[in-house]
């Protein structure tokens, strides 16, 4: 499908992470709950797009991002092309005249103390939509008609307990159509409704659809009802959009296996219905701990060897299938405890324990069950460790000049914010950005000269742009941009001047542990590919476990120094403050069995054929 | 054969402005090992039924009428039926024909008495003539007690505990034995039926141990296997319950209501707040317990599908009445009543093309003053005069299948149902 003109709302990587409380002395890493987490989709004009799931997967929290009533921890929400976290004042008044909300509960959702003629004039007082009382009251009449409360005005005087719950969600429905809005976002707007008042209100939102070109974003657990009133169909799991096309090919050619187990379960309203059924494993895992990889393989009945397999699953299969912990099972001597580390598995030794025995127990269960489970054939190595051994990057806190801090400005702004893509706020407005020295100097303009209107209102936003951009680096932790904020406005040109900065070792360490894992870990072309743990970056050092034999750890030591030394070499700063790596004996056990399977990303969305979008690595995108 | 046979059953709550008719006139049976499904809007007073059922009304409920009859024997279930057809509005009949049989009855055991007395002073085995006799008189008793426990309508449920205004009396032992034991219930909203200060597992063993007079040990070991039956590890019996997901605190309320190997269960709404992967799995859960223990169930819900999913017959209310009851393919495909009509064609499915749906216009009428006649007259399409003057008797159109619709046989044809 062409990026049509028509598009209303364009989400495009769309995050939004809940801190947990940890009580207040609590100095661990924050706990997040991925709520939503790298979400995609479009709604074009007229158009009913249907979000369904399971509740805890994220559809209300996208629901409340795209009417920003939570701000987005990453990713955007565009609004006719501009993002509406950037809006302000009276933009910000217009979007939310824009776009409107429909609740679930209509017994709630409306004040109490309020006449309906209130409920629904009040968004016109707010907005200053219509001169007199009278033209507000003609307002008011229009669109409690178009919601199907006829004779209108038997309704203005009422109170919410005069009515009943389909007239209240039709009143709910007036107060949003009142003001002309642009798109309608739904949130279960059915489901406190009786069952005999419920298709009332669906036919009432399609009647206005078609009456007024108004696109809906449709949120609902209920699949049969998503089916009746949406175009489009997304389906969510755990925070990501896993299946999204037209609603007959979701619900009769469905792809993703979690969309086919979920439609499997919806039971038919038919006695003599025979169901074909999809069983899936377990329950849904908590949001705060996403497994790595495809999110759905610890449940789905199809998985395969590419769907990411990590650590925490060969845990489980030892622990609950194989018994490794039950007195009689001949392991139980050797393993002491498992402890799965990202895409390994740590297998540590009791004391007199042999590690060659579980080793060629865990490579005999491998060969033997490869055929059988797809998590087998994920293996990429097992290995024996020396558990008592780490190698350690030391890191120091570098000084860095005001040119580095303006280059590594300008790589965040050009890699964040793609305000050279149409949609962006900025497009268009920034003709040029370069580093001189420590300043980064922005050309701020229009190309169409036709169109050169208030060249200083243009500066104006980007200056109060780049000024919550650099805010917000600052809050992610990049201390060093916290000399970024002095901007100097000059004709058509906004200077960001960056002054010198410390880094701290600890965001050195952070910035070393990434590229390890980019460099090493993740790239087939290193020597230690799939054969880290996950390193751990503390204050003032990254710590690193190989995951095979003991040889290889002088080769390991002198590949990071290679990697570092080549990385300072081209200028990059984090790099020189890394020191050579040093092997280290630990406390621990003397020896442990570390399995690693192949690293593996998450599936992203693609389109498989005619706008079907699948996220599984079942599914690839037809040649062209 | 009937396991429970509910009969013209009203209760009524009083209100500051009124009474509201929540139950007003409800009767349907249930067999052994059946499933039933009861399906209606909120308020439509199929949970007022149910809790009529289990005696747990709110204290401002009252039963105004009706029977709910409860393991009957056969017999006296046919001699039951016999004497309510004999003496039908004649209720002088009836306390003369309790008192004939009263006197019959004590004569006969005083004679009893009197052979008896005579054997143990002689000593001796007793004459054959002697046992002859008692044996005649053993089978003479047995009659005239059923008899006069049809007539008494001894095995009304409501009889034991009904106060004279209407009330129930909740603590009445022979409910209070009764109830869990061989009736239970599986509540609305199990998320909020557990006490959330004690574990799950204690809260299953103290109902066994009310009930049944076992140790500790054997009451866990009890629980223990409830769990692994409803699919929940047996080591989280020791958690409460906010530790367990939405469906394990329904499959734990689902273990809490076996845990005395009831005869008859009663789920109100078992899986409306359940995700629909859920919720299909407890499905199964009941299907399977169906299966395997051959129990009664009666299932409450607003859902038309779960109830095509698990149940063998269907009652649809509305507004305190029955509306249309039957096998559960009767109804869904020989639907005889406009309300079914109405609901089945207002459900959305994920089968078949698709199609506009037609609500029912209006809404529910209000309780305390509900429409004369037919109450869903004043929604229904097909409504005529009489309708809304003459309240509908049951039609049967097939047997088992019973509309409560004046037209039920002339608009059978003409309704709107599955698969057209």
């Amino acid at each position: 499908m062409p990026v049509g003109s028509d598009v209303v709302i364009k989400v495009t990587s769309l995050k939004k992470y809940f801190e947990l409380s940890r009580g207040l002395f609590s100095f661990e890493e924050p706990v997040f709950v991925k709520a939503v987490d790298d979400v995609n989709f479009e709604i074009h004009e007229g158009e009913i797009l249907g979000l369904v799931g399971e509740s805890g997967c994220g559809k209300t929290t996208t629901g409340r991002l795209l009417t920003r009533l939570e701000d987005p921890t990453g990713g955007s929400v565009f609004f006719l092309g501009r993002d509406i976290a950037l809006l302000e004042s009276d933009n910000l008044k217009v979007f939310r005249r824009n776009i409107q909300m429909v609740f679930q509960d209509p017994y709630e959702s409306l004040n109490p103390r309020t006449t309906v003629l209130q409920t629904i004039m009040e968004p016109l007082i707010n907005h200053h939509i219509g001169k007199t009382y009278e033209e507000r009251v003609e307002h008011v009449v229009k669109a409690l008609e178009d919601a199907g409360l006829a004779p209108a005005r038997e309704y203005l005087s009422r109170f919410p307990h005069e009515l009943s719950g389909g007239q209240r969600q039709r009143v709910s429905i007036a107060r949003a159509l009142v003001i002309n809005p642009r798109v309608i976002v739904a949130d279960e707007p059915v489901s406190m409704l009786d069952v005999s008042i419920r298709a009332g209100v669906l036919n009432l939102m399609l009647d206005l659809r078609d009456k007024y070109n108004i696109p809906y974003l449709f949120i609902t657990h209920d699949i049969a009802v998503a089916r009746y009133v949406s175009d489009r169909l997304g389906v969510m799991y755990l925070g990501r959009v896993v299946e999204l096309a037209e609603t007959d090919k979701v619900i009769f050619e469905p792809k993703h296996p979690y969309t086919r187990a979920l439609l499997s379960a919806v039971p038919v309203p038919d006695p003599e219905h025979k169901h074909g059924r999809i069983q899936i494993k377990g329950e849904i895992p908590s949001a705060t701990n996403v497994p790595l990889g495809c999110r759905f393989r610890p449940r789905c009945p199809f998985s395969f060897n590419e769907c990411g397999w990590e650590g925490k699953d060969l845990a489980a299969w030892l622990l609950e299938e194989e018994n490794v912990a039950a007195p009689e099972h001949p392991m139980k001597t050797h393993i002491e405890e498992i402890e799965p580390s990202g895409f390994s598995l740590v297998i540590k030794m009791k004391e007199g324990g042999s590690s060659n025995k579980v080793l060629s127990f865990i490579e005999s269960k491998v060969s033997e069950l490869k055929d059988k489970m797809p998590m087998f054939q994920a293996v990429y190595a097992v290995n024996v460790v020396g558990g008592s051994k780490e190698l350690v990057l030391g890191t120091k806190s570098i000084q860095v000049p005001g040119e580095y801090v303006a280059k590594e400005f300008l790589e965040k702004l050009t890699k964040s914010v793609e305000f050279r893509s149409r949609g962006h706020p900025l497009f268009g407005t920034i003709l040029d950005a370069r580093v001189s020295g420590a300043t980064v100097a922005i050309t701020v303009g229009e190309e169409n000269p036709q169109k050169a209107e208030g060249e200083a209102t243009k500066t104006e936003t980007t200056v109060g742009f780049l000024q919550d951009f650099t805010k917000s680096l600052v809050k992610g932790g990049y201390s060093e941009f916290k000399g970024a904020g002095k901007m100097m406005v000059g004709s058509g040109r906004v200077t960001v001047t960056c002054s010198q900065a410390k880094l701290t070792p600890a965001r050195v360490a952070r910035e070393a542990a990434e590229l390890v894992v980019k460099e090493l870990q993740m790239n087939p072309r290193s020597g230690f590919y799939n054969l880290l743990l996950t390193p751990k970056a503390d204050k003032s050092s990254v710590r690193i476990r190989l995951c095979c034999g003991g040889k290889k750890w002088e080769a390991f030591a002198g590949e990071a120094k290679g990697l570092f030394a080549r990385m300072a070499a081209e200028g990059n700063m984090a790099a020189m403050g890394v020191e050579p790596a040093e092997i280290k004996e630990i406390k621990g056990p003397k020896e442990s069995v570390v399995v690693s399977f192949v690293h593996t990303i998450e599936p992203p969305l693609i389109d498989v054929g005619g706008g079907h979008m699948v996220a599984c690595y079942l599914f690839k995108a037809p040649a062209k | 054969m009937a396991l429970i046979e509910v009969q013209d059953l009203k209760v009524h709550f009083k209100i500051q402005n009124g009474w509201v008719k929540a139950v007003d006139g409800v009767s349907f049976s249930i067999d052994a090992g059946e499933t039933m499904g009861l399906v209606g809007e909120s308020g439509c007073g199929k949970t007022t039924a149910a809790y009529a059922i289990t005696q747990l009304l709110p204290p401002n409920g009252f039963v105004k009428s009706g029977f709910i009859f409860f393991k009957e024997p056969p017999r006296t279930r046919l001699l039951r039926l016999d004497y309510d057809q004999m003496l039908k509005g004649n209720p002088k009949g009836r306390e003369r024909e309790i008192a004939t049989l009263r006197a019959r009855l004590t004569g006969v055991l005083g004679e009893k008495h009197g052979i008896e007395e005579k054997i143990e002073q002689a000593k001796t085995k007793g004459t054959s003539e002697q046992m002859e006799r008692l044996a005649a008189i053993a089978v003479e008793a047995g009659e005239l007690t059923e008899r006069l426990h049809a007539l008494t309508y001894f095995f009304d449920l409501l009889g034991k505990s009904k106060l004279k205004d209407g009330r129930l009396d909740d603590f009445n032992e022979e409910i209070r034995k009764i109830r869990w034991k061989e009736i239970s219930m599986i509540f609305q909203g199990a998320m909020n039926a557990f006490n959330p200060v004690f574990r799950v597992g204690d809260q299953i063993t103290e109902a066994i141990q009310l009930h049944e007079d076992i140790d500790d040990e054997k009451a866990v070991k009890r629980a223990k296997a409830l769990f692994s039956f409803v699919g929940i590890p047996e080591d989280r019996i020791t958690n409460y319950p906010h530790e367990f997901s939405g469906g394990m605190k329904q499959r734990a309320m689902i273990a809490l209501a076996l845990a005395l190997s009831p005869k008859f269960i009663i789920a109100d709404e078992p899986t409306t707040a359940l995700d629909v992967i859920t919720q299909d799995r407890i499905l199964f859960e009941i299907r399977k317990l169906q299966e395997q223990l051959k129990m009664a169930m009666m299932i409450i819900t607003h859902d038309v599908s779960v109830v095509a999913e698990v149940s063998d017959k269907i009652a649809v209310m509305y507004a305190g009445r029955i509306m249309e009851i039957g096998r559960t393919v009767q109804v869904f495909k020989n639907t005889a009543h406009p309300y079914t009509s109405g609901l089945l064609g207002s459900f959305p499915s994920i089968e078949g093309a698709r199609h506009r749906l037609i609500s029912i216009p209006g809404f529910p009428p209000d309780l305390v003053n509900p429409p004369p006649g037919c109450p869903f007259h004043p929604r229904c399409e097909y409504a005529k005069d009489d309708c809304s003057k003459v309240v509908p008797r049951g039609i049967e159109l097939e047997p088992g299948h019973i509309a409560y619709c004046h037209y039920a046989k002339e608009l059978q044809p003409r309704l709107r149902r599955l698969g057209s």
